[in-house]
């Protein structure tokens, strides 16, 4: 592991565990709790970026419990989707930010639906799960319901994410972009 | 009390969610719930019941909504009218009951957990470096974060942004303080670094542990009951098919 | 075993011209070598290479030969290599995974795998020889500026290294901790270690160094004997600052060989006549102070007493200085002023209005309050928009923060910069952002917690500069200084900290030869010449100087 990561890691996982929980105490209807992921994974590549997730998630269970592990997978997803934004330039302008997050989101949305809909029967945390319910309550069956939910919250939750992350980069100050040509690359520098 | 020794707690704990897994719902699971809130409590971290019923309440409801409420037939009448499906009913209490035992003791296993004492038992052990590393070194940062937050936040004060008041004022505050904060965390990451690289931090090789924690008897014997105590319920539960 | 550098180039990510451009030095063990140079000249850039540190954490290329005997110190790890190797930020060097400051210091040695006993005694010895022992059981992140900055020296030498490359080690210090760190800097040369440090107080260096190498734009322009070229004119050239002593004797147009110390300063004007025209110190207007302290006391949550029965006043147009070792209660104090801390007992008046009942929120933008260490606490993407933060917030139209903004980046050379993001500049200019973010909203009161500290000359000239004017123009100043030119150029009061009480409150004159601050030859001079207090009397020196050479 570079000693570049021995400092960057602990501050982005620091990012998405208190970000995350700002949202959650907020009940908004994102979870935002990816931000510290994909912005290793921009600047410093996917195995960062997966390392971030994988240690934000096993803390994060210390807070919320291990139950919700398996959206590790989730994690590592948007690791390697946020590179692969950075590669393509994903995060040039906030339209350009909004796209790529709309598409990932769509992704990550059936991932979580198959996690959550074959390990928890649709019931997992707060704000997705109480969409699900009402789509159920329409008389849309279990499935349905559950995946429906959770892309509609994926696609909101990353398309934010990715314009937040994209802002995040563009702002940063040269010296630190110039140590990342992936980073620079993603904002079209 | 003497404090045990730091993996002591976190074995309990993998073994406690494992039985959750692995024990029989709702019967196992809900017996297993109260042992952990027992165990809890007995330990001094009582305060992990009341933090895990926080959790688990709001799933609890939703659980018995879209299963209870919503789930699919047989359903039986209430006698105040009204009816609840069979099946759904039953996997709320299996479920909620499974996820309450995971939840506690989770956080019991988080209120106990010393990420010092942590480190100096995983340097004794030799464990990798990076892993234990990472694992104290977040949470201390997740405390820097917060103080960095406070700096930030007098810093911005000290120019006249107000903070305190109507809730529509500290609404506003929180943008222009949450931007700026990933900003410079990220900046100064990058100045860590140096700092994390000359302290000989980031160095790969043998180190000392300063204060290593005492492993008792005590301790041992428990892990290894715990571990005997997951693989009989799983041996248990193969054979009972 | 020498560190040679031979064409050694450095060129950081992202940047067209090089940092460094062909340096040739050898360091060699047993002498303690001086880096300074102008703003941006490359010291702290050449102290990263040779320490290995860049390119392998900074990114950016590297080319020509770098030997640490055999070896090139880029493909070892520092501390196992012997290096030690000191940042110019003393807050972001602390490890941040020990809870005490002697586990912070035991980091080094734990991490190199002593056996515990050997780590024990070297972090005990380490706390002795650096005089922290008092701090062992404190928590590093709430110790004071310069008491970080001896943790952060004992936790290097803790791990005996050989090769010590300091940036900026004493921007933080009082003036016994410089002496007793000058000290130690010798003793460890005279044991046999490499040690270059990156300095822009020639008065610090002067009796520690025994060679001074100085760096222009990336490139040695001098090396050799401290003394002589101080005393000489190649120095001036490169825009590096000098001593006290010298930089006076410059202004007094005098000819090199130059008095470079105090006493020779003295020496060479002994026979004056002391009749000197002289102009009268402003006085001061007596009105409502604009800040003041009634039998403060205070401590922090879960800390020991700081502050006892502190009662002080503040005129406009008055510049007082807080002086005080490390720890004293310096910053504490200014804390209070500035309403961001509320007394345990006593009262503080800021601007007539008693802090008890408000934040600093209440005070800014009236109040300007410059913190230690600012550079931790910008948040604004630019220069300007840094600048433009409390104007804004205090409801000023554009135009009106444009014209303001222009003038005090003017004032303080940032014009040229205003549009970049303030990390891209170099540490000093990045903390003088900080000081100019306080004056666009021109504040009748400024608190200024070390506006000096680890700035390179020339900005350290504007920001006298820049106190003066507005002191001369009413302003009320409370600055906290370890730096003796600044304190006499620009302050004419003094309060004087030790261990949480005021023990001296008056002219500036009798205090500015205490524990924290050394005597300025242009004090020394002025009272030989028997000049009145005063802020004008370094002019007054000056002339006199002057006048005298034309005799
Ligand atoms: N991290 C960085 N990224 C890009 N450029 C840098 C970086 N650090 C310094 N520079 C540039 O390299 C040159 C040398 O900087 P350096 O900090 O070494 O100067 P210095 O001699 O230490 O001056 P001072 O200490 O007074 O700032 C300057 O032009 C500076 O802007
Ligand atoms: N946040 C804090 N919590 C507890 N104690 C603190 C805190 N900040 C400072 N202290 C202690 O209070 C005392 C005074 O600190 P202060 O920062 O005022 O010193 P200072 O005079 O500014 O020193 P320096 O010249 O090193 O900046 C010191 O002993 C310091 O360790
Ligand atoms: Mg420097
Ligand atoms: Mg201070």
């Amino acid at each position: 592991m570079s000693p570049r990561l021995f400092a960057l890691v602990p501050a982005a996982v620091a990012i998405n565990l208190v970000v995350g929980r700002i949202a959650a105490e907020l009940s908004l209807p994102v979870y935002l709790d990816t931000l510290g992921t994909m912005l290793v994974a921009v600047l410093t590549g996917l195995p960062g970026g997966a390392l971030v997730g994988t240690v934000s998630q096993l803390l994060a269970g210390m807070l919320s419990g291990y139950q919700w592990l398996p959206f590790v997978v989730i994690q590592w997803l948007i690791a390697l989707l946020a590179a692969l934004a950075a590669g393509r330039g994903g995060f040039a302008t906030p339209l350009r930010s909004a796209i790529w997050g709309a598409a990932c989101g769509v992704l990550c949305g059936l991932v979580s639906a198959v996690i959550s809909y074959f390990l928890f029967r649709g019931v997992t945390a707060g704000g997705v799960t109480a969409i699900g319910a009402l789509l159920r309550g329409l008389g849309l069956p279990l499935s349905t319901a559950v995946t429906s939910a959770s892309v509609v919250t994926d696609v909101l939750d990353k398309t934010v994410a990715f314009v937040v992350v994209g802002a995040l980069l563009r702002a940063l100050p040269k010296r630190i972009l110039g140590r990342f040509p992936v980073a620079a690359r993603a904002v079209g520098r | 009390m003497t404090r045990r020794h730091p993996f002591t707690g976190g074995a309990v704990a993998l073994a406690a969610i494992a039985l959750a897994i692995l024990l029989p719902a709702p019967g196992g699971t809900i017996a297993l719930y109260l042992v952990i809130c027992a165990g809890a409590a007995a330990l001094g971290a009582g305060k992990a019941i009341r933090l895990g019923l926080l959790a688990v309440v709001p799933i609890w409801v939703l659980l018995f909504v879209m299963h209870g409420v919503l789930g699919e037939a047989p359903r039986f009448a209430l006698p105040w009218g009204g009816t609840l499906s069979r099946a759904g009913v039953d996997w709320t209490i299996e479920q909620g009951s499974r996820l309450a035992a995971i939840v506690t003791a989770s956080l019991a296993f988080a209120v106990r957990f010393d990420p010092h004492r942590f480190l100096q038992a995983a340097v004794a052990r030799r464990w990798p470096w990076s892993a234990a590393f990472l694992l104290v070194a977040t949470l201390d940062a997740a405390d820097r974060f917060g103080e960095q937050a406070h700096r930030l936040r007098e810093a911005q004060r000290t120019r006249g942004l107000r903070v305190k008041g109507s809730l529509r004022v500290r609404a506003r505050a929180i943008p222009a303080l949450v931007f700026p904060l990933l900003l410079t965390s990220l900046t100064e990451a990058d100045d860590r670094a140096l700092a994390l690289e000359s302290r000989g931090l980031t160095h790969h090789g043998p180190r000392t542990a300063i204060d290593p924690p005492a492993d008792t008897h005590l301790d041992r014997t428990v892990r290894w009951a715990s571990l005997a105590a997951v693989i009989a319920v799983a041996w248990w539960r193969v054979t009972a098919r | 075993m020498t560190l040679v550098a031979k064409e050694l180039r450095f060129r950081y990510p992202a940047q067209n011209e090089q940092a460094l451009d062909g340096i040739d030095v050898a360091l060699v063990p047993g002498a303690v070598t001086w880096l300074t140079g102008a703003l941006g000249s490359g010291t702290s850039t050449l102290l990263l290479t040779l320490s290995g540190l860049a390119p392998r954490l900074t990114g950016g290329s590297r080319s020509g030969t770098l030997l640490s005997g055999s070896h090139d110190p880029a493909t070892r790890h520092p501390l196992v290599d012997g290096v030690a190797y000191l940042g110019p930020s003393p807050g972001l060097q602390l490890s941040g995974v020990a809870r005490s400051v002697r586990e912070e210091i035991a980091v080094g040695p734990m991490n190199l795998g002593w056996p515990r006993a050997r780590i024990l005694d070297a972090v005990e010895s380490a706390m002795r020889r650096v005089k922290i022992s008092h701090l062992a059981d404190r928590a590093p992140s709430a110790l004071s500026g310069g008491e970080t900055q001896r943790v952060l020296i004992a936790a290097l030498l803790a791990a005996a290294p050989t090769t010590w490359l300091l940036d900026e080690p004493f921007s933080a210090l009082d003036r016994a901790s410089r002496r007793s760190v000058g000290a130690l800097l010798r003793e460890l040369a005279r044991d046999g270690a490499i040690v270059a440090v990156s300095c822009d107080d020639a008065d610090d260096m002067l009796d520690v160094a025994d060679r001074l190498v100085v760096l222009q734009r990336g490139r040695v322009a001098l090396d050799g004997d401290p003394r002589e070229l101080l005393a000489g004119d190649a120095l001036l050239a490169t825009g590096a600052s000098s001593t006290d002593a010298a930089t006076l004797a410059v202004a007094a147009h005098r000819a090199a060989p130059r008095a470079i110390t105090t006493d020779a300063l003295l020496a060479s004007i002994s026979p004056l006549p002391s009749t000197p025209h002289i102009v009268a110190p402003a006085p001061t207007i007596a009105s409502e102070p604009r800040l003041q302290c009634a039998q403060v006391s205070f401590s922090y949550p879960d800390g020991p007493p700081v502050l006892h029965d502190v009662t002080l006043s503040l005129q406009a147009g008055t510049a007082m200085g807080v002086f005080g070792a490390n720890g004293a209660g310096k910053s504490t104090l200014l804390r209070l002023a500035m309403a961001l801390e509320q007394p345990d007992a006593g009262s503080v008046r800021t601007l007539g209005e008693d802090t008890a009942s408000r934040g600093p929120e209440d005070l800014a933008p009236r109040v300007g309050f410059l913190f230690q260490q600012p550079e931790r606490q910008l948040f604004a993407a630019s220069v300007r928009g840094e600048c433009a933060v409390a104007p804004i917030l205090a409801g000023w139209e554009p135009a009106r923060i444009r014209a303001a903004t222009d003038t005090v980046l003017d004032e303080l050379g940032l014009f040229d910069v205003a549009d970049e993001h303030p990390y891209d500049l170099p540490l000093p200019r990045r903390r003088l952002v900080a000081f100019a973010a306080i004056l666009v909203p021109d504040p009748i009161l400024l608190l200024l917690d070390e506006p000096t500290a680890a700035l390179d000359g020339e900005s350290r000239e504007r920001v006298i500069g820049a106190v003066r004017h507005r002191a001369a123009n009413g302003v009320a100043v409370l600055a906290i200084s370890h730096d003796s030119a600044f304190a006499h150029e620009a302050l004419d009061r003094a309060v004087l900290l030790e261990r949480g009480r005021i023990v001296y409150d008056g002219a500036i004159r009798e205090v500015l030869d205490d524990q924290s601050l050394r005597r300025p030859a242009a004090l020394a001079a002025a009272l030989r010449l028997g000049l009145p207090p005063g802020r004008d009397r370094r002019a007054n020196v000056v002339d006199v100087l002057t006048t005298a050479r034309r005799m």
